[in-house]
């Protein structure tokens, strides 16, 4: 497996979960289902691999899932850009359905294509964009505005 | 393409409409800038008229932007390199045996089933004696009863004084019948004072040997390690606490460049130690404690004496009372009580023999010696011509 590969795993996890502990354990199961012979036998890609293994992970603990408390600390081994405010992505995560959630993080976050989280996820395309666009909005309406209709930590929009 | 543009439903305008509805179902693609160009200006009209609109596709551009710069997250290379590593036996274990799907009390049983084993070993393989006797020794009660030096030669009459000045009494002497200087008590240091006022029984000429290896309960000998050859042979502390387990050591088996450590036990009260008849003492009279006892006349006393505490010193002997080796009872009388490895016993009396006849009798004493360890008092005379 490859670093792009685990860096996709673990912070699809974190974003997912946000919590630490449970994020590392998740994402090294995941990663032990990584197979590089589903690839060639699938002829997917390796997004739709990741989209696989990393939806298979949440399904095992979605029992146990339990959004809204998160369990982070910024000194956990990964770093958010400069100055960014990650409570938006707290009430996002908390309060979107799980569908809009992942997607919104696989399209997003990691930038897969709709064709392979749509594979790798096993629905339509069609289906990831009405999730994604939904997600989208969700998050948006979360984002901070000001009175002028700008969010603040994007700065002021003309 | 052309016939296909005429087949719809235009506006009055002749331009193609969208309804709210549909736009804010396009508003999406329109974002990500997927729509075609006609419905792309069609969405556009829409939107310039309606501020839910625009609001949605502000909601979703600033999603947008967010999502890239949560993007940019970094993670370290230990996370990476976690994720990366290969699964340990146990999680392969537990994840093959789906232990996360067992019942919880089953789960809950295995688990306290783990601590009790793991318990039990370790209660088991504590060495609760050394502890236990760890707890209860005095600190720094110490007594050497024998020393042997390898290398040292006699007539070193400095190395006599030095060594008999650095080392305490052992053992109160006996008080003589006629004793000018009172012999301080030290039982408060080494709780080993028992005085003896037993006068030398007047039929006691009877010539004894000791009984080499005569094991005697109640004394542990511990065994440490001493720095290169010609070191000194030190054996003492005698441990009356844990002395059961103790086996016998026979004084010609004594290890040579090795130090033999014996412990006595912390006396609780003095009073009853100088009662001489404790309960301590009453077990080691049952057990059969021995000593030496014995006078011999000597020709040229003054010149003799020295000698003997020499020889004494010489065959690992230690002084164990009060007063020093060779100690001037009388004019013309000299005092020796001491210590010696039961090996050296008969090169003793050899050397002895020199001078006169030695009359030693091993007497029953309360006090039991380490083994290998014997206590003599030697009183000679000067021989009347």
């Amino acid at each position: 497996m490859t670093d792009s590969v685990a860096r996709s795993i673990a912070l699809f996890f974190y974003l997912a979960l946000m919590d630490e502990a449970r994020a590392k354990a998740s994402s090294a199961d995941a990663a032990s289902l990584y197979d590089i012979n589903h690839l060639s036998k699938s002829n997917c890609t390796e997004a739709a691999e990741v989209v696989r293994i990393t939806y298979a992970g949440i399904e095992r603990i979605s029992s146990k899932l339990g959004r809204g408390r998160p369990n982070l600390s910024t000194h956990a081994g990964w770093s958010l850009p400069q100055g960014f405010d990650l409570g938006p992505w707290r009430e996002f995560q908390k309060g979107a359905m799980l569908d809009e959630l992942l997607v919104v993080i696989w399209s997003s976050v990691l930038d897969f294509s709709n064709e392979d989280i749509a594979k790798g996820w096993g629905v339509s395309v069609g289906t990831v964009k009405y999730r994604l666009a939904l997600g989208l909005r969700k998050l948006g309406g979360m984002l901070p505005q000001n009175k002028h209709g700008s969010n603040t930590y994007l700065g002021v929009v003309k | 393409m052309e016939t296909e543009i005429e087949d719809l439903r235009l506006s009055k305008k002749g331009k193609r409409e969208v309804s709210t509805f549909l736009s804010l179902e396009l508003i999406f693609e329109y974002a990500m800038g997927t729509l075609d160009l006609e419905r792309q200006q069609a969405v556009e009209r829409t939107l310039s008229n309606s501020k839910d609109l625009q609001s949605e596709l502000k909601k979703i551009r600033l999603a947008i932007e967010y999502t890239d710069r949560l993007s940019k997250t970094q993670f370290n290379n230990t996370v990476i390199q976690e994720i990366n590593s290969p699964e340990t036996y146990l999680s392969i274990l537990l994840k093959k045996s789906n232990f996360e799907k067992w019942p919880v009390g089953l789960k809950w049983g295995l688990e306290s089933l783990i601590v009790v084993a793991g318990l039990v070993v370790i209660l088991t393989i504590a060495p609760w004696e050394k502890a236990l006797r760890w707890g209860m020794s005095p600190n720094g009660k110490e007594v050497i009863l024998a020393e042997v030096t390898r290398d040292q030669k006699i007539g070193d009459p400095l190395k006599l004084k030095e060594i008999e000045k650095s080392e305490p009494a052992q053992f109160s002497d006996e008080l003589p019948k006629k004793a000018e200087v009172a012999v301080q008590n030290n039982s408060g240091t080494t709780g080993a004072t028992l005085a003896e006022t037993k006068a030398l029984p007047s039929g006691s000429t009877n010539e004894f040997k000791p009984d080499i290896g005569t094991a005697k309960p109640g004394v542990v000998a511990k065994v440490g390690e001493a720095s290169g050859a010609g070191s000194n042979v030190k054996v003492g502390r005698a441990t009356t606490i844990a002395a059961q387990n103790a086996g016998p050591i026979k004084a010609d088996q004594l290890p040579v460049g090795k130090v033999i450590k014996l412990e006595t036990t912390k006396p609780s009260n003095n009073s009853a130690l100088v009662q001489g008849k404790s309960e301590a003492s009453d077990k080691a009279e049952a057990r059969g404690g021995f000593l030496y006892r014995g006078q011999m006349s000597i020709t040229n006393l003054p010149v003799a004496g020295p000698k003997i505490s020499e020889k004494i010193i010489e065959i690992g002997g230690r002084k164990a009372g009060d007063v020093e080796l060779g100690w001037q009872k009388s004019p013309t009388s000299l005092y020796y009580h001491f210590t010696i490895p039961e090996a050296k016993y008969d090169e003793l009396m050899a050397f002895l023999a020199q001078y006169g006849k030695p009359k030693l009798v091993k007497e029953k004493h309360p006090r039991v010696m380490p083994d290998g360890i014997i206590r003599l008092i030697l009183t000679t005379d000067e021989s009347k011509k």
